[in-house]
């Protein structure tokens, strides 16, 4: 029974980790010489951005007019890219909370209660980094759905009372 | 203005006294911030909102659009003013609180400060 659950608990592990690994090259060194270039490569494998589980360096010698320097150093400016690309979307706030706000906001008061929230984040961002940043949004979301579900039940009420004594004025008259 | 629309809760009244404090800047975080920071009564922005839709369905305020910013992600700022039934819901408040406190003993009349 214990290994199978172990086997789960792994196999789980695996699933929530697996998006997040990537193999990045972490240090890149072209030498040219008479009869060809080398190649040094340092990868890693990482989970995310932050944590490297692994880190591993190659060696080639390949001759000039292989294409593989140019497929290399394409490599490593699409990665470049994509982590400038990465954190640009680190610095807006985190999309769930605008989702859960959305749910209860009027479509008037969307762009400026967000904007707000916005603002004070970037301020809380620069102040703290992403991670406090992120958890003062939360934080914010949380206190602000109380009121915000508060208005929304009242308002079903308030309707749901209008038809139903309209649906009583409506058996009457029939 | 209907007689019912005239009163105002504990908070609509300190927002009211934010926004009228805060004259062309009043806005949700600059709301907030004063609410927080001078009221000392912590709130979230949320209730901010709610509370100013309810002061402008009694015409104690109005709003306006403001110009979308880069620093709000594009999002433009809601503007808010407190408008002549604000100013005399919160005279009428001040009124009704030196009535009923005069004379209580143990009171320090209303207005005197800490």
């Amino acid at each position: 029974m214990s290994i199978y659950l172990l086997v789960a608990g792994i196999a789980l592990a695996g699933l929530v980790v697996l998006p997040w690994l990537r193999v990045r090259i972490t240090h890149f060194q072209l030498t040219g010489s008479h009869s060809g270039y080398v190649i040094t490569c340092t990868y890693a494998l990482k989970v995310g951005s932050n944590i490297t589980i692994y880190e591993w360096s190659t060696t080639r010698s390949v001759s000039s007019d292989s294409s593989e320097p140019i497929k290399v150093i394409q490599r490593v400016e699409r990665e470049r890219a994509e982590r400038v690309e990465q954190g640009k979307k680190q610095k807006l706030p985190p999309k769930f909370g605008e989702y859960l706000l959305y749910l209860f906001l009027r479509k008037h008061e969307r762009d400026p209660l967000l904007g707000d929230l916005e603002e004070e984040y970037r301020e809380v961002y620069a102040k703290f980094g992403r991670r406090k940043a992120q958890f003062w949004y939360y934080a914010q979301v949380v206190r602000s759905l109380a009121p915000l579900s508060k208005r929304a039940i009242q308002s079903l009420v308030k309707w749901g009372i209008v038809a139903w004594v309209g649906d009583v004025i409506r058996r009457w008259t029939a | 203005m209907g007689e019912n629309t005239k009163y105002l809760g504990e908070f609509e009244e300190i927002v009211l006294l934010a926004v009228m404090r805060l004259g062309n800047n009043a806005y949700g975080v600059t709301i907030r911030q004063t609410v927080e920071g001078v009221a000392e009564r912590p709130t979230s922005i949320g209730a901010i909102y709610t509370t100013l839709e309810r002061l402008e369905e009694k015409g104690m305020v109005s709003s306006w659009q403001g110009e979308p910013t880069e620093q709000r992600g594009g999002r433009a700022k809601r503007y808010f003013k407190i408008e002549g039934p604000g100013i005399e819901a919160l005279n009428d408040v001040e009124a009704m609180r030196k009535r009923l406190r005069a004379g209580v003993p143990g009171l320090r009349p209303a207005g005197s400060g800490i």
